[in-house]
C-alpha cells in the first residue's frame, strides 16, 4: 500500500460511477449518474478537474470514442478504471468496511 | 430540421482555455452534446444563453490564471481550474488597491454605484421573473423535465381538450408514455359543505393516476388509485390541498366526509405543500375529484364516456411523462399515429383533429406564446437601462481616468506594463459592478413580484431571486464590467507620458468616445421614451374606448346552477325569481340575467339559417355570437336598441320564440331591409327578429366588429347566469344585499365575480395600465441617466475648455456666446442621438404591436414627441454647465492650470 492510494470520498464516488457504467462512463453520464444515485449535482469544472486529478495518479485512463454529429465533430472521452484504480479503490473500502464495522445499531437502514 | 451551433463567440473563448488535444476538445464536445439536446427541446435562445453560461463557468477559473500566460503561454497544456498562485495574489492585491482607490473618491464611488445598481435592479427584477416562468422546476413535481403537454391540434389551434373516449384511447394506446394523464384546467367553483358549514370551492377535475404521473407526494392519507377511475359515479373521493386542510379542517383530515353540492365525497388525502398546481398561470385548486365523478358533480345530461351524435364534448387536457430515452419528437410522432387511426376510425368527430405534443408541460402553448412575447419585452426593457447605466459609468470612469492620468503616466514612467494598468482599472470596475450587482439582486428581491404583476394574466407563484438569478447577475456584472471598464480603462493605460507629466491638455479622442457615449444613452433612452409612448397611447385608447354598453352604476353577480344541481325547470324558476327579488332591492332601476357578461371569459357562438337569404361565400349557415339574455337586459346593460323592442317578462316558453340582434348580423343578413319581424332557423327552432341594438364590445377590447345573437333566456336557458343590475345609488352599496337575495333563495350558491362593471373594466384595462406604467417608469429612469450623462460631459468640456474660454472672453466674446458654445454641444449630441434612437424605434417598433390596444406601432403623435422631449434633455442637462461657462472669470481662467 503506497501513501498515494488514499482516495478522497469524491474520488471514490467518481471511480465506482465508472465502474457501474462499464463501457458508458463518458462525461455527460457519469455526471448524471452521480447526481441521479449519489444526490451529488457536481460543476462540469469540478468533474474534468477530478478525472484529470485521477487520471494523474494513474487510477483511470481513457480512450476516445468516434465523434458524432452533435458534438460538432469532437471527440469523446471513454474513462475506465485502471488496475491500480481499482487496487485503490479496494483498500479505500476495506478500511470503510472496517471502521463502519460493529456500528450496524447507528448506521443501519435509514 | 437543421441542428443549431453553440453560440461562436462563446464557443471561441471556451476554445482558448481547454487543453489542447483530444482531452479539451473532448471537453466542447460534452458541452456541444447537451446544448443540442437543450436546443431541441427549448427555444434557440435559451440554449445559446445555458451554453454561455456553463462555457463561461468553464473558461473563467482558467483565465483568472491571466497574467501567467504573458509569462511564456505555459497556459494551454495547463489543466483547467489550475490557479496560479502569482495571479491570485496580484489580484488580491489589484482588488485592495481598487478598494483603496474608490474610497478616495467616495463621491464618484457612490454616484457609480447607484446608477449600477440601478441597472442591474432592473435586470435582475427581469431576470427573477423570466427565471420564475420558464427555468425554475415546479415545486412538488417529480423530475419535471421528463412531462411534455399533450393538446388536440388542428388548423385553428394547437392548444386543444380533448373528449373523454379520444383521452382515453391515447392512454391505452401510446406506446412512449411511462404515464400518460389528464385534468381539466379551468377551475370550478363548488359549495363544499362540512361541520354544518358551507364554503365556496375551487375544484379540479383530474384522472386517477394525475398525481402519480406528476410524484406529487401526500402529507396525509394517499392520492387517488386507477380502480376510483374506472366507472363513472362509483367512487365519491377527494383530495384537498394543504391550504384548504391547514384553514378549513380540524382533528383528523383523511376519513372526513364533504358534501359537494350536497353529494357526500370521502376525503382520502392531503396533498403535500411543495405541491401547488401545474404551471404559473394555472389557478390554484381546493381540491381534486376523480374525472369520472364529473357527472356527480355537474348533472351532466349526456353519458360523455361515449361519443355521441352531433355532440363535441372536450374538455381534458392532457399530460404525460416521458419514458426513459424517449424524445419529444418521437412521441409526437406516436401520438401523430394514433391521431390518424382515431381520424379513420371516427371521421365524425376526428376528422381533421390532429394531435400535439408540447415540451413544455407547465403552460398551454397559446398562454406560452404570449408570455413569452411579453418577458422579451421586459428582459429587453432591462437590458436597455443597464446599457445606459453602463455607458453613464464609463462616461464617469472615463473623466475619473483622465484626473488620474499623471498617476498613470508616472507608473508607466517606473517601468508598469500596459497589461497591468488595464488589469487595475478592469479590476476597479469589476468592483464597482459587483456591488452595483449585490444591491441590485436586493433590488429584485423587492421589486420581483410587482413588476410581474406587468404581466396581464393571473400568476400563482411568488417570484424570489435563486442561484440562477445570482449567476446570470454575475455574468451580467462581468458583461458590464468589460463594457464600461474596458475602454476607459485601454485609453487611460497608454497615456503619453512626456506630455502628461509635463500637464498638458489631454487627446481629443478621448472626448471622441465620451460624447459617442453621450449619443449612445440619448438612443437608447429614446427608444424607451417611444415604447413608453406607445404604451400610454395603448392605455388612454383602452380607458376612453367607445364600449357601445354602459359601465356606470351597475353591478354584476354569477352564478353556474348546473354546479348546484339544477335542471332547466328548477333553474328556469329560480332565474326568474331572483330577477324579480333583485329589481324589488331599494335603490335598484332594473335587473336582468345573461349567459355572459360582455368583456367577461367565456365564447358561445354558433350557426343559424335565414329562410330567403343565401348564407356568404357558399358556406352552408350563418355564424354568429350567441347569448341568452333576459328581460330588460338592454336597459340594464345600457346597450341602446335601435329598431324594434328588446325582451319583457312574457317572452317565456309559452310565447313565440323570438331574438334580437346586432347592426352588423342585420346589416350582413338582411342589407338594407328591414329585419324586423324576419325569421332566422337554429337547429329545428324558428325564431322571429323583434328587435336591433346597437354595436357593441362583447368578448374583448379592440375587437373587430362582430355579428352577435340574442335569445330570450326564459326560452333557452343556460345554466350559466350572470345577474346584472343598474343602480340609482353608488354600486358598491348593493353588492352584499344582492348577494344576500341570491342566498336567501339557496343558501349553498356559489357567487363569482360580484362586481361593480367599474371594477370589471379596470381589470380589463389593467394589463395596458400596468405596462404602460413600468415602461413609463423605465423611460424616465433612462432619460434621467442620459440627462445625467450629457450634463457630466458638458460639465466635464466646460472644465478642461475653462483657459481657452477665458481667452475668447479676454478677446471680446459675449457670455450669451460662450453660454451657446455648450448648448450647441449639448443639443448636436441629443439630435444625433436622438435620430439613431428614432429610427430604431421606428424599426423596431412593429414588434411590439401585438401588444398595443388601438394604437399603431408608428403612431405619429408618440414620434412626433421626440424631437421635444430631446430638447427638454438637452436643455435641461446644458444649463448648469453653460451658466458656468459664461460666467468664468477671464483671469482666473488665464491663471487655471
Amino acid at each position: 500500500m503506497t501513501a498515494n492510494a488514499f482516495l478522497g470520498e469524491f474520488e471514490q464516488l467518481v471511480m465506482l460511477t465508472l465502474l457501474q457504467l462499464e463501457d458508458r462512463a463518458h462525461a455527460i453520464a457519469i455526471r448524471h449518474h452521480l447526481a441521479v444515485q449519489a444526490n451529488r449535482q457536481v460543476t462540469r469544472g469540478a468533474l474534468y478537474r477530478t478525472l484529470d486529478r485521477l487520471e494523474e495518479k494513474g487510477y483511470l485512463s481513457w480512450v476516445t470514442d468516434e465523434p458524432t454529429p452533435d458534438r460538432g465533430g469532437h471527440p469523446k472521452r471513454r474513462f475506465f478504471v485502471t488496475q491500480a484504480g481499482i487496487a485503490a479503490l479496494r483498500v479505500s473500502q476495506h478500511a470503510l468496511h472496517n471502521l463502519t464495522n460493529g456500528l450496524d445499531a447507528i448506521l443501519g437502514q435509514p | 430540421m437543421t441542428t443549431p451551433n453553440p453560440p461562436r463567440t462563446a464557443e471561441a473563448l471556451l476554445r482558448r482555455c481547454v487543453p489542447e488535444g483530444p482531452r479539451g476538445r473532448s471537453i466542447m464536445g460534452d458541452l456541444q452534446e447537451e446544448f443540442h439536446a437543450i436546443a431541441r427541446a427549448r427555444p434557440r435562445w435559451m440554449a445559446a444563453a445555458w451554453y454561455w453560461y456553463h462555457a463561461a463557468a468553464l473558461a473563467v477559473p482558467s483565465y483568472a490564471a491571466f497574467p501567467r500566460r504573458h509569462a511564456g503561454r505555459v497556459h494551454r497544456t495547463a489543466r483547467l481550474g489550475d490557479l496560479d498562485h502569482v495571479a491570485m495574489t496580484s489580484l488580491l492585491q489589484d482588488v485592495r488597491f481598487a478598494f483603496r482607490g474608490l474610497s478616495r473618491n467616495p463621491g464618484f464611488a457612490v454616484v457609480a454605484v447607484l446608477i449600477l445598481a440601478l441597472g442591474f435592479g432592473a435586470n435582475s427584477t427581469m431576470f427573477t421573473i423570466v427565471n420564475g416562468l420558464f427555468f425554475e422546476p415546479p415545486s412538488g413535481i417529480r423530475a419535471a423535465k421528463d412531462l411534455v403537454r399533450i393538446n388536440r391540434s388542428n388548423r385553428r389551434t394547437r392548444a386543444g381538450s380533448m373528449s373523454y373516449p379520444d383521452f382515453a384511447f391515447y392512454r391505452e394506446n401510446n406506446e412512449v408514455f411511462d404515464g400518460f394523464t389528464g385534468y381539466t384546467s379551468g377551475l370550478t367553483l363548488l359549495t363544499a359543505e362540512f361541520d354544518g358549514r358551507l364554503v365556496p370551492v375551487d375544484a379540479q377535475l383530474v384522472a386517477g393516476n394525475f398525481f402519480d404521473v406528476l410524484g406529487v407526494t401526500f402529507s396525509e392519507g394517499r392520492g387517488f388509485v386507477p380502480e376510483e377511475d374506472r366507472v363513472p359515479d362509483e367512487a365519491p373521493v377527494v383530495v384537498v390541498s394543504h391550504p384548504f386542510r391547514e384553514r378549513e379542517l380540524s382533528g383528523t383530515a383523511v376519513g372526513q366526509t364533504i358534501l359537494l353540492n350536497g353529494k357526500p365525497f370521502e376525503l382520502v388525502g392531503v396533498v403535500s405543500q411543495e405541491y401547488r398546481q401545474l404551471g404559473p398561470t394555472d389557478g390554484i385548486p381546493d381540491l381534486w375529484i376523480p374525472l369520472m365523478m364529473r357527472s356527480t358533480v355537474f348533472q351532466s345530461p349526456v353519458d360523455w364516456t361515449q361519443r355521441v351524435p352531433n355532440e363535441t364534448d372536450v374538455w381534458i387536457q392532457g399530460f404525460g411523462r416521458l419514458a426513459p430515452m424517449v424524445s419529444v419528437d418521437a412521441a409526437q410522432a406516436d401520438m401523430s399515429r394514433l391521431a390518424s387511426q382515431l381520424a379513420d376510425t371516427y371521421p365524425e368527430w376526428n376528422a381533421g383533429q390532429g394531435i400535439a405534443v408540447h415540451p413544455d408541460f407547465q403552460y398551454n402553448p397559446t398562454i406560452r406564446d404570449r408570455l413569452a412575447t411579453i418577458s422579451r419585452l421586459l428582459v429587453a426593457v432591462a437590458v436597455v437601462v443597464l446599457l445606459i447605466a453602463c455607458a453613464n459609468v464609463a462616461i464617469l470612469m472615463l473623466s475619473r481616468a483622465s484626473a488620474r492620468r499623471r498617476e498613470f503616466a508616472m507608473r508607466v514612467a517606473l517601468g508598469a506594463s500596459r497589461g497591468r494598468l488595464v488589469s487595475q482599472l478592469l479590476v476597479e470596475s469589476a468592483v464597482l459592478a459587483g456591488i452595483g450587482a449585490a444591491l441590485g439582486l436586493v433590488i429584485a428581491s423587492w421589486t420581483s413580484d410587482v413588476a410581474a404583476a406587468t404581466i396581464p394574466m393571473s400568476l400563482n407563484v411568488s417570484f424570489k431571486p435563486d442561484a440562477t438569478v445570482v449567476a446570470l447577475t454575475l455574468s451580467a456584472a462581468v458583461a458590464a464590467t468589460l463594457l464600461f471598464g474596458l475602454t476607459p480603462a485601454w485609453l487611460a493605460s497608454r497615456p503619453d507620458v512626456v506630455e502628461t507629466i509635463k500637464g498638458a491638455v489631454i487627446s481629443h479622442r478621448r472626448s471622441l468616445v465620451r460624447h459617442a457615449l453621450v449619443v449612445c444613452q440619448v438612443a437608447l433612452a429614446i427608444l424607451l421614451v417611444t415604447g413608453a409612448g406607445l404604451f400610454v397611447q395603448s392605455l388612454r385608447s383602452a380607458v376612453t374606448a367607445d364600449l357601445g354598453f354602459a359601465t356606470e352604476d351597475r353591478i354584476t353577480l354569477q352564478v353556474n346552477l348546473r354546479n348546484h344541481g339544477y335542471g332547466t325547470l328548477r333553474g328556469k324558476a329560480f332565474v326568474r325569481e331572483a330577477i324579480q327579488r333583485l329589481a324589488a332591492l331599494p335603490g335598484v332601476l332594473s335587473a336582468t340575467s345573461t349567459t355572459r357578461y360582455p368583456l367577461t371569459r367565456g365564447v358561445w357562438s354558433g350557426s343559424f339559417q335565414a329562410p330567403g337569404v343565401e348564407p356568404p361565400d357558399g358556406q352552408p349557415a350563418f355564424n354568429s355570437g350567441l347569448a341568452a339574455v333576459g328581460p330588460d337586459y338592454f336597459t340594464t346593460v345600457g346597450i341602446p336598441i335601435v329598431r324594434g323592442r328588446e325582451f319583457g317578462a312574457t317572452d317565456d316558453d309559452r310565447a313565440p320564440r323570438v331574438v334580437v340582434v346586432n347592426e352588423l348580423l342585420a346589416r350582413q343578413v338582411w342589407g338594407p331591409q328591414d329585419p324586423i319581424g324576419r325569421t332566422i332557423r337554429r337547429d329545428s327552432d324558428e325564431y322571429t327578429v323583434v328587435g336591433v341594438t346597437r354595436q357593441s364590445m362583447y368578448y374583448t377590447l379592440g375587437e373587430d366588429p362582430t355579428t352577435q345573437m340574442y335569445f330570450a333566456e326564459l326560452q333557452a336557458y343556460q345554466a350559466r347566469v350572470t345577474f346584472a343590475l343598474h343602480t340609482s345609488r353608488p354600486p358598491e352599496g348593493l353588492i352584499q344585499p344582492a348577494r344576500d337575495v341570491l342566498h336567501d333563495m339557496d343558501r349553498t350558491l356559489a357567487i363569482s365575480n360580484a362586481q361593480t362593471v367599474e371594477q370589471l373594466l379596470r381589470s380589463v384595462t389593467e394589463r395596458y395600465r400596468v405596462t404602460a406604467s413600468v415602461l413609463t417608469l423605465f423611460g424616465l429612469l433612462a432619460l434621467s441617466l442620459a440627462a445625467l450623462g450629457l450634463y457630466g460631459v458638458l460639465a466635464y468640456t466646460v472644465t478642461q475648455q475653462t483657459r481657452d474660454i477665458g481667452i475668447r472672453m479676454a478677446l471680446g466674446a459675449r457670455r450669451g456666446q460662450l453660454a451657446w458654445l455648450v448648448i450647441g454641444l449639448g443639443l448636436r449630441l441629443s439630435l444625433i442621438g436622438a435620430a439613431i434612437g428614432g429610427a430604431a424605434s421606428w424599426w423596431l417598433s412593429e414588434s411590439v404591436a401585438s401588444l398595443l390596444f388601438e394604437t399603431a406601432p408608428k403612431d405619429p403623435l408618440t414620434f412626433s414627441l421626440i424631437p421635444i422631449v430631446l430638447i427638454g434633455i438637452a436643455m435641461v442637462a446644458s444649463y448648469m454647465p453653460a451658466r458656468r461657462a459664461s460666467h468664468i472669470d477671464p483671469m482666473e481662467a488665464l491663471r487655471f492650470q
